[in-house]
């Protein structure tokens, strides 16, 4: 079988629609971790609380890979069969990958900040987490919002 | 951001800490107790439980501070690699006990429990450098402050210098390190404390009718104003130090605290405004979820709680009434 440079630049849409927001989310959750690790110590009893916060930026990396698996699926890598694609097909796989890739690797980031900062509420007023991960949560807009404009532009594409 | 993100750890256990600081209700019920055993039921429901049960008599309460500090320290310390931020805050122990141990040798005797336990030079290595002995664990800078002090008195005979040149050597040495940080907050906050002890030092030195050598020798290097103004204000009124500083960012301290210094000829309100101000500064960390304003605004905030209870405790032992403490009483940080 021979490779074409379509196929090669649909596989790197998908291995970067995995692997930046998987970046983002590693950091994301690292980035919570510590300073919910800092609390912890000074007041296990809060660990749950911290817990939750911490699994926020955690998502990104999911839709990342979901995207990844569409792109797999469309390009028939999965069932052992890779279409033979044009450059300019696989240039639009491509493209199609970058809202998720970009917006997950930096929304990950920014919304670890946002719920180190609702690990601090969790530490002085426990009873107001929820609070903490709705500002947390509101970031997640933006990921979900890529995910879909990802997922939408790779169904829509012709490629057979 | 990356720096910042050498905070984190550190930043989420003060934010638990922060939950142990004196709030304003704790003090207030240490400001109406009746008695000493009143303020030590108070105190024993804080943080400073164990430090205080340890004591045995309440007279030693410097111990009891000492080491709460002492432990504040140790957990922050072991929370941070870079020790830097923290060192900001200890320096000054340690020149406090090149002082003392300048003075013992000066006097010819040795009290140990004159220095204080914060600083991180060991006093076993601070009375080999006062004897003179090469081989003494002392950092550099310290060292040489200490022989330049130790000359000066030998010269002059004048217990006075050796503060001075003392005092110098730490704000030098806190510039450096601040450079050297590089971290805006912890500059603009050196800078803040420098200007307000420079003023304080001209109107002290003008009460006192004190000379332009004397003046040149006790303001501190650094800080946002510069040396030029203090001398042209020395030979001015108060009044026109006011006027002349009305527009900058202390005019509030510098108008009711040297107001209230000109009429009542006591500092202490200013040195509580001044106080006030410093802390004001420092309460960004409160804000900031982390980084090393966090951890700076605590380490400052426990240095100011140490501060309320000295005053606290010193007017309670000597039964000083509860307005007069008020008045000297500063902000709390929470």
């Amino acid at each position: 079988m021979e490779v074409t440079l379509g196929q090669v630049l649909a596989l790197l849409g998908a291995a970067m629609a995995v692997f930046l927001p998987g970046i983002g989310s590693a950091k994301g959750v690292g980035l919570v971790g510590e300073a919910a690790a800092g609390v912890v110590t000074e007041d296990p009893g809060k660990f749950s609380q911290t817990l939750i916060l911490q699994a926020l930026p955690g998502t990104q990396g999911i839709y990342g890979l979901l995207t990844g698996f569409v792109v797999m699926q469309r390009i028939g890598i999965l069932g052992g069969n890779l279409l033979p694609l044009s450059t300019y097909q696989g240039l639009l796989v491509f493209a199609a990958c970058l809202p998720i890739a970009i917006v997950g690797l930096l929304s990950a980031i920014a919304q670890a900040r946002a719920a180190a900062a609702g690990v601090g509420i969790v530490a002085k007023r426990p009873e107001e987490l929820a609070k903490g991960i709705t500002y947390a949560a509101m970031v997640e807009t933006y990921a979900v919002l890529a995910l879909l404009a990802s997922i939408l532009m790779l169904f829509g594409l012709k490629l057979a | 951001m990356a720096r910042e993100q050498e905070f984190l750890y550190a930043s989420g256990r003060i934010r638990a800490l922060e939950n142990r600081l004196l709030s304003r209700n704790i003090i207030e019920r240490i400001l109406e107790a009746q008695d000493l055993d009143a303020v030590l039921r108070v105190l024993g429901e804080t943080d400073y439980a164990p430090d205080f049960e340890e004591l045995e008599s309440v007279y030693d309460f410097e111990k009891a501070l000492e080491n709460s500090m002492k432990r504040t320290l140790g957990v922050i310390k072991e929370s941070l690699k870079d020790h830097r931020v923290v060192r900001f805050f200890t320096l000054k122990y340690d020149y406090h006990n090149l002082k003392v141990v300048l003075k013992s040798r000066i006097l010819g005797v040795e009290v140990p429990e004159n220095l204080s336990t914060l600083g991180e030079v060991s006093a076993e290595e601070l009375f080999k450098l006062s004897k003179g002995e090469s081989d003494a664990a002392v950092p550099e800078r310290m060292r040489a402050a200490f022989e330049r002090a130790a000359e000066v008195y030998e010269e002059t005979r004048d217990p006075q210098q050796v503060n001075l040149i003392l005092d110098r050597a730490l704000y030098e040495e806190l510039n450096l390190l601040v450079r050297e940080i590089g971290h805006d907050f912890l500059k603009n906050y050196l800078a803040a404390l420098m200007d307000l002890t420079n003023i304080k030092t001209v109107v002290r030195l003008k009460y006192m009718q004190s000379d332009f050598r004397t003046l040149e020798k006790s303001l501190l290097p650094g800080g946002t104003i510069d040396t030029g103004f203090f001398e042209k204000m020395i030979q001015e009124p108060v009044p026109a130090l006011i006027e002349a500083l009305a527009s900058s960012r202390y005019s509030m301290v510098i108008k009711e605290g040297l107001e209230s210094w000109v009429s009542t000829g006591s500092p202490a309100v200013y040195e509580r405004l001044a106080d006030d101000f410093l802390l004001g500064m420092l309460r960004k960390g409160l804000y900031k979820p982390f980084g090393l304003e966090t951890v700076a605004g605590y380490l400052g905030a426990r240095e100011n709680e140490l501060k309320i209870l000295r005053v606290l405790m010193v007017g309670k032992i000597n039964g000083i009434s509860e307005d007069m403490i008020r008045e000297r009483l500063r902000d709390v940080y929470v």
